[in-house]
């Protein structure tokens, strides 16, 4: 499909209105259907996640999930970045078949490996990724969460990636003298000093086959429960500005708190203008960081009502997403647990308090026995309202054995009715969807250009997917790249607010952490159903500067430059 | 000073063979006592009480163990019953002294031997209090019973895997006698757990092979206010086949305990409590059957107030208020003291926008239970709907602090094995 870059650089306090002809089309095609297709066969995707299973049941073994998309080429096209483990009980990546892959979108629908050029294999055993453009220079680096070193890839613009870890400090997040096993990260400005800080959440302590024995159904063993571990603290690196970053953890309050850290979610819940911090707990309290004016997080979680599901307890928290579900401007949270938890969704109501809606939303029926990994959240039929996804599978691979569950289970995909309901419509979203498997990653993003958001999944030993966006209707959808100037460089952070001619509104933040261990589309994308052109989009940036742009024609990518 | 493991574990022996053996076996359980005592060390206490009387203390004490190590029982107890009178605050003496008195059979005097020692002990007071709840229970003293049993199990039990098994078969079965089969249900599961941790080459065959755990589970499963001792021999089969599923649910084999269940429904399909028992199974992994079988229970047993509380609770989490309204309310009026059900009721009062009838009800559900952590959070977040932030975050700290204890106890009980 051709697509149009319209460059709109403004002026600070400039408001410029594009002139378009408003064409009042027919209603959003509310009957259409969300549909996906596997499009892995021809896409020359070819990547197999490795954990190296033991008899041993080591526990990272059933938890790798990173997916990350990139355009580390800016070539305009998503590429997309994949996780592997490694050999047990090395850690190590002993042969090719652990090496996390880099795919080059040839915009063709096919996709190169070009990992060893890009100098991206890593050499442990790792978990999750998050994409950012750390030194503000244009080209999106790559950091990797891992049970052994961490690693930050920063991007040369040549296809290549150097590894500066050491140099920036950022490897090694510790706890009691020892690394910690770190599940997922995130990059944000938590200070709005224009430079991308980077968030690591840790999940527990672990030594290589020092797992206790756990046995199901009084004789098979099986990973074990998480209450079985010790909780970590999550680390807050600041960046410095000059390649380096300080570990802030204590400094800002974060290492106060601990859990076992999955899926982290940034977005400013409060409205103050500073981006605070979700955090998905396995087995405990979820956390909330309250960001104190870029200078110190209080923990909230409890006291806004996004700790515990609406029963009290703690579930098997795991991928996590904070956006506005439900346009009302607040952003919401939700995230996937295991199976009789259900995935909580999290109402922000204002006023610094979350209801819990998991019930009436529909989805505590929906999902009552599902096990979830990755999620995340994207209006798939471009209606004007987020719907949601998630990547499933049960934690044990032996479950069969001793109950009547199975390990695959298909992933699931939540269909936005508003008002805050969902209703399941995996069934209707073609046979693709309907497949079985061991899920573990899911990232969203629009891998066509084409306005409609696909989804890559990963399988634990088994073969990443291409989830292709084949819904067809008459809806018609909007993206923006956003490019920071004195704010960082991809925007990350900065608010949009879309009105359509009906003065109906939507909202999105820019940000690529979501579901677990997954870095996602960076563009922000909205639906806008019948509607041809935005009638006003309102941009907040992270520094508070406020950017109105008006009717904005539909079915484009706009690149929109700070002013 | 070291509460001697060992000795508790004789104890615990003897109260078994003393409620299950006739009294020709029970005269065994002693000489297992008299070879435990030659184990016994002596304490930095047993040095400290020597020392407040070096002449006459020392003597006493040394008579005392030597009339203790030779299963002397009256003479023990005449001679320990003198060294804690001239060193009362002696715990190591008073534990001697409680369980010589527990052995001979005369339980209100251990009792209160025990009572002494839990008084005194500063390191480890759980085993006395454990040791006090099954005093009381000898003395048929349940409530009591329990409450002993509950405290010494918050303050710790120890590491010793028989004496921890045996606190928590007898808190098991105290707790079904007195209506908490829930509670029963869970005690009795970390004892299976602890059997089948002991059992590693044949954890299920060892758990199945203890009748009177099967009975226990089988009880509480079918919420049959009862002791095992009790049970009537007409009602022993379906208890027990009851107790074989619950069992094999302990041990997470949910596929075993699935063909128990078919065997139960068959044979014993108008049998109150096996539709509940049954539906609580299902409600892991088939929720919408288990809803069926709550109500073939109240149609079987129309007074079950438990099976509309999983009504509600279920349809609750449906997010079908309405009718999981009818079933709270129901439950409510068939046991107003119960705090689950005025839990339930108040949470969809909530759901369905009645906030003040909400906040009615789970203040009731306090006033019944202030202990329990899920009421307060429930009461917070009612609160918090009726903008009522102060009284809110009181709630909540309330939840956090009663949830921590929880928690701590929770981790105490963790078998080191099975999961």
């Amino acid at each position: 499909m051709i697509r149009f870059l319209l460059s709109i650089a403004l002026s600070m306090a400039a408001i410029v209105t594009l002139t378009v002809t408003i064409v009042i089309a027919a209603q959003a095609d509310k009957s259409s259907r969300i549909r996906f297709e596997d499009v892995t066969g021809r896409s020359s995707l070819d990547f197999l996640t490795d954990s190296s299973p033991t008899p041993n049941k080591n526990q990272p073994e059933t938890m790798i999930s990173g997916i990350g998309l990139i355009d580390y080429d800016n070539d305009g096209y998503l590429d997309i970045f994949l996780i592997n483990g490694a050999a047990i009980p090395s850690l190590r990546k002993e042969s090719p078949k652990y090496y996390n892959r880099l795919f080059h979108n040839n915009h063709d629908g096919t996709f190169t490996d070009v990992t060893e050029r890009a100098g991206l294999v890593g050499d442990g055993y790792d978990m999750g990724v998050a994409i950012g453009d750390f030194d503000n220079d244009g080209w999106q680096d790559i950091y990797v969460a891992s049970v052994t070193k961490n690693h930050l890839y920063r991007n040369n613009g040549d296809g290549t990636f150097t590894d500066v870890t050491d140099k920036a400090g950022v490897g090694t997040p510790t706890y009691k003298g020892r690394k910690m096993w770190s599940a997922a990260a995130g990059w944000m400005d938590y200070n709005n000093d224009g430079k991308l800080d980077l968030f690591v959440s840790n999940y527990c302590r672990w030594e290589v086959n020092k797992d206790p024995v756990c046995l199901s159904g009084g004789r098979l063993r099986a990973y074990c429960h998480p209450k079985f571990y010790e909780p970590l603290p999550s680390t807050l690196y600041r960046n410095n500005g000059d390649g380096t970053f300080t570990d802030v953890s204590d400094e800002t309050g974060i290492s106060k708190k601990l859990g076992k850290g999955m899926g982290v979610g940034f977005n400013d819940y409060d409205g103050d203008g500073f981006i605070d911090i979700f955090v998905a707990n396995d087995n405990m309290a979820n956390a909330l960081f309250h960001n104190l004016k870029g200078k110190a997080f209080e923990e909230v979680a409890m006291d806004v009502g996004v700790a515990y599901s609406e029963n009290g307890k703690a579930v098997s928290g795991m991928g996590a997403e904070f956006r506005d579900l439900d346009n009302d401007g607040l952003p919401d949270i939700w995230h996937t647990a295991t199976e009789l938890e259900t995935f909580p969704l999290f109402r922000n109501r204002g006023k610094g308090i979350f209801i819990d809606v998991t019930g009436r939303s529909g989805l505590a029926r929906a999902t009552l026995e599902m096990s979830g990994w990755s999620n995340g959240v994207a209006d798939f039929d471009n209606d004007g309202l987020k719907d949601l996804f998630v990547a499933r599978g049960n934690v044990l691979d032996n479950v069969a054995e001793f109950t009547n569950r199975t390990y695959p289970e298909p992933n699931s995909i939540f269909r936005n009715l508003g008002k805050m309901t969902f209703e399941d419509v995996t069934a209707q979203a073609g046979p693709d969807m309907q497949r079985a498997e061991p899920y573990r990653g899911a990232v969203i993003g629009d891998l066509f250009n084409d306005g409609h958001m696909d989804i890559v999944v990963t399988v634990l030993n088994g073969k990443a997917r291409i989830l292709r966006n084949v819904a067809s209707n008459a809806n018609n959808w909007v993206t923006f790249r956003l490019q920071g100037t004195k704010n960082n460089r991809m925007a990350i952070g900065a608010q949009l607010k879309v009105t359509t001619e009906d003065g109906a509104s939507q909202y999105d933040i820019v940000s690529t952490s979501a579901g677990y261990g997954a870095s996602r589309d960076p563009l922000p994308h909205f639906g806008l159903g019948r509607f041809k052109a935005v009638k006003q989009l309102e941009v907040r940036w992270p520094s508070g500067v406020r950017q109105v742009l008006t009717d904005i024609p539909a079915n484009q990518i706009h690149q929109i430059v700070e002013p | 000073m070291k509460v001697g493991d060992q000795r508790i574990v004789v104890a615990l022996i003897f109260a078994f063979c003393l409620m299950a053996l006739p009294q020709s076996e029970a005269s065994g359980c002693r000489s297992e006592i008299r070879e435990s005592m030659a184990v016994r060390n002596q304490t930095t206490d047993n040095k400290q009480a020597q020392d407040a009387n070096p002449e006459s203390l020392e003597k006493l004490v040394e008579r005392a163990q030597a009339a203790m190590d030779s299963d002397r029982v009256p003479e023990a107890i005449r001679l320990y019953d003198r060294v804690t009178s001239l060193r009362p605050d002696w715990s190591e003496g008073w534990w001697h002294l409680g369980t010589l008195l527990f052995d001979a059979g005369r339980f209100r005097e251990a009792r209160d031997a025990f009572a002494h020692f839990a008084s005194i002990e500063r390191k480890q007071p759980g085993p006395g209090f454990a040791m006090i709840g099954l005093s009381e229970f000898q003395l048929k003293h349940y409530a009591r019973a329990l409450q002993a049993l509950e405290r010494g199990r918050k303050l710790g039990l120890g590491t010793n895997p028989d004496f921890v098994r045996s606190v928590l078969f007898h808190d098991g079965i105290t707790n079904a006698l007195l209506g908490k089969p829930e509670i029963a249900l869970q005690r009795l599961t970390l004892t299976a757990n602890h059997i089948a941790a002991a059992h590693p080459e044949a954890p299920e065959d060892a758990v199945l092979a203890d009748l009177k755990l099967l009975d226990a589970f089988g009880i509480a499963a079918l919420r049959i206010p009862k002791l095992p001792s009790d049970l009537a021999a007409l009602q022993t089969p379906v208890v027990r086949l009851a107790g074989r599923a619950q069992a094999l649910i302990a041990l997470q084999d949910r596929l075993a305990a699935e063909k128990e269940f078919k065997q139960l429904l068959a044979l014993y399909p108008s049998e109150p409590g096996v539709h509940y028992m049954y539906g609580v199974f299902l409600l892991k992994g088939h929720p919408a059957l288990a809803i069926d079988e709550f109500r073939r229970e109240i149609e079987v047993f129309p007074s079950h107030q438990a099976a509309r509380i999983q009504l509600a609770l279920e349809f609750l989490r449906a997010a079908e208020y309405e009718q999981g309204l009818k079933y709270a309310r129901e439950a409510v009026g068939l046991a107003p003291e119960n705090f689950v059900a005025h839990i339930a009721c108040g949470r969809l009062w909530l759901a369905l926008g009645k906030t003040n009838r909400a906040l009615q009800e789970l203040r009731t559900a306090v006033k019944l239970t202030p202990g329990s952590p899920d009421v307060h959070f429930a009461l917070s977040q009612a609160l918090s709907e009726a903008g009522r932030n102060g009284e809110a975050a009181r709630e909540r700290a309330e939840f956090e602090r009663l949830k921590a204890l929880t928690d701590t106890a929770e981790r105490q009980e963790v078998p080191d094995s099975p999961c």
